[in-house]
């Protein structure tokens, strides 16, 4: 199976301070760049000399990276690097010339929403022996093996700092649902979330607050929106509302179901891929299949008629919170690094 | 099991077929299992990207939308290269040509008659009545009058004229429904408001009367909420016994209207120990048990 799944010990492979580059495709605050950026501050934080590459007149300033950004260039890079660790397409534009490893880094099924060059050249990417496969999700590397044909693949999953995400509970007069990505986008399908909370109104009285980087016309169905919010004041959100409600169709790993988990803010989301690595239902959180909008409701209500199964999924979900450190990340990813390095796969 | 099944809408309103899914998949979910839903027109990603997006056991389809050739082919090409069962649903008759049910591991149909006997004689068809679901239809104290809820287009037909119309005129029912003032009503909040009515009236069209029997959702969804008031179907000696059916099912629509006026007004009641009986009929007849009936059809 993946690696990840290896008994290995960490102490037993770990082979001292590495050099490693990241490299980025952009710099926007969101999770697909927050989470590389988390395991750079991880494996630095363990002696490791790590370099992010991005693009040019991009600012990374929203984000205490511990690491030293350079600017990508036109040529390829002739520094020497341990790893290389490509983020999302970077791989085909940005060749080092000696590299000891190179990685990408995997964080969603990205190929689906691009056009048919772009996704044959990301397949060939995926399927490139050349390349070990960072994934973030059992259903990530499922896909890479089953589909991609490729069994260099470590599952890394993805994590959480509870020093910065952590419950605050306040006393509220209505529920609150949070509505979290972009409107519109065709992936985050936050249409779907906003009729259901419509359909929730004929039945509860509830506050729909959004986050979102871009959120064309709210209307009358969400009361508020955080437009961009700088990433410190993220945490409060979620603090401030009792569920989650996600429609995503496809999520790789599903970063703002595990945020709001650890401030006690409930998942309640389709079955969208890699949330099913760490959402449970009925335990930390409840799930309908994709597309399910009357299932999806169905567990709002439920989840708003019954007091004991909402205390119930708040325990579950801190619980779960707590089992997802950075750390364990880092650890993955030097499993990964070691592994390229003797040669495993 | 991961289970892909086909819509026509996000969330019950228009089709009949919705309503149906929505208790069905409820039931699937409730029995540990992972419904997905997959509206054709109006879905992100195009099948096959989404088919190859997650492993998915079995497909569950109205054998309508196998009337189109695109459908159909992507669904035999895939059926081909991956280990995956297909069940259809046959909901509206006449049935679609033979290329349809080629496709099909089999097929599950709530009719009962001269049609279906006849397909089930070339195609692999097996009956599997409606339901009600045990989540959200479920007895509770009565406080209202008569109610009659027809979401759907059936009732533009003239037969629930013929039923109805002299009761709405004297008050004797409230009806909701395209058709009427009151429009829709939401199917999570479908079981309270029948479950606090006097009695619910029920009758089937004349074109499932032809040859062919059906009962329909309300049939069960009343009976487990309230007292239903039915007009007469064959397949209703399948559930009820002759002490049931004499108190809750009326060949005669004047009969049935009678009844209506009766319950509605206080002048008839039924017996506590009746409605025992009548909820003890209902047992094993909830989606939980058609969707446990279904999947051991699939092993």
């Amino acid at each position: 199976m993946y690696e990840s799944n290896r008994k290995s010990s960490i102490v037993n492979i770990y082979l001292g301070s590495m050099k490693i580059a990241y490299v980025l495709p952009m710099t926007w605050a969101c999770g697909g760049i927050s989470a590389p950026l988390s395991q750079v501050n991880a494996l630095s934080t363990r002696g490791h000399d790590i370099t992010v590459f991005a693009p040019k007149d991009g600012r990374i300033d929203w984000f205490p990276l511990a690491a030293p950004v350079q600017v990508h260039c036109e040529h390829p890079v002739e520094e020497y690097f341990d790893a290389v660790v490509y983020v999302g397409d970077t791989f085909a534009q940005h060749p080092f010339s000696s590299a000891g490893q190179k990685f990408l880094l995997l964080q969603g099924k990205d190929h689906l929403w691009t056009a048919p060059a772009k996704r044959n050249e990301l397949l060939q990417g995926y399927s490139d022996p050349q390349y070990h496969i960072l994934v973030v999700s059992g259903w990530l590397a499922d896909f890479v093996h089953g589909k991609c044909g490729n069994p260099r693949i470590s599952i890394i999953g993805n994590g959480i700092d509870i020093n910065r995400f952590f419950p605050a509970p306040a006393p509220r007069e209505k529920f609150r649902l949070l509505l979290e990505g972009n409107f519109p986008d065709r992936n985050k399908n936050v249409i779907a979330a906003i009729e259901i909370a419509g359909r929730v109104r004929q039945h509860f009285p509830v506050e729909v607050w959004a986050m979102a980087r871009r959120f064309t016309s709210a209307g009358e169905l969400v009361d508020r929106v955080f437009l961009d919010p700088p990433s410190d004041e993220i945490p409060g959100i979620y603090q401030q509302c009792d569920a989650l409600i996600k429609t995503s169709i496809l999520e790789g790993f599903g970063l703002p179901h595990l945020e709001a988990m650890a401030c006690g803010c409930i998942p309640i989301t389709y079955a969208s891929g890699g949330v099913m690595d760490f959402c449970k239902h009925g335990e930390n959180s409840l799930i309908a299949g994709v597309g399910n909008l009357p299932s999806l409701l169905g567990h709002v209500l439920h989840f708003l008629s019954d007091s004991d199964l909402r205390s119930q999924l708040k325990d579950g979900a801190l619980a779960t919170a707590k089992l997802y450190p950075w750390n364990r990340v880092a650890d993955a990813l030097e499993r990964a690094f070691a592994g390229g390095i003797e040669g495993k796969s | 099991m991961r289970i892909l099944a086909f819509t026509r809408e996000s969330y019950p309103s228009n089709y009949p077929t919705s309503y149906i899914l929505m208790h069905q998949s409820m039931a699937l979910e409730e029995l540990g299992h992972e419904v997905h839903y997959y509206q054709q027109d109006k879905h992100p990603l195009g099948l096959t990207d989404y088919l190859n997006s997650f492993s998915f056991d079995l497909i569950f389809l109205d054998l309508e939308f196998l009337r189109s050739n695109p459908l159909l082919r992507i669904l035999s090409q895939y059926r081909r290269i991956e280990p995956i069962h297909i069940v259809g649903a046959l909901y509206s008759l006449p049935a679609p040509p033979g290329p349809a049910w080629e496709v099909v591991d089999f097929t599950i149909t709530p009719w009962k008659g001269e049609t279906t006997s006849g397909l089930a004689a070339q195609f692999d068809l097996r009956y599997l009545p409606l339901a009600y679901s045990d989540r959200l239809h479920k007895r509770q104290s009565a406080s209202a009058g008569s109610i009659f809820v027809g979401n759907t287009t059936g009732n533009k037909h003239k037969e629930a004229g013929v039923y109805l119309d002299e009761l709405i005129g004297e008050r004797s029912v409230f009806c909701i429904g395209p058709e009427f003032t009151e429009k829709y009503m939401d199917p999570f909040m479908l079981g309270s408001l029948y479950a606090s009515s006097r009695c619910l009236p029920n009758f089937h069209y004349s074109w499932e009367k032809s040859g062919d029997c059906i009962l329909n959702e309300r049939f069960w969804q009343t009976a487990r909420c309230g007292i239903p008031v039915n007009d007469y179907s064959p397949l209703m000696d399948e559930v009820f016994e002759t002490g049931l059916l004499e108190h809750f099912c009326f060949a005669d629509t004047r009969i049935w209207q009678n009844r209506i006026r009766n319950l509605n007004s206080g002048a008839e009641t039924v017996h506590p120990a009746l409605i025992q009986k009548l909820d003890d009929s209902l047992k094993e007849h909830s989606y939980k048990d058609r969707m446990k009936q279904l999947l051991d059809w699939l092993r």
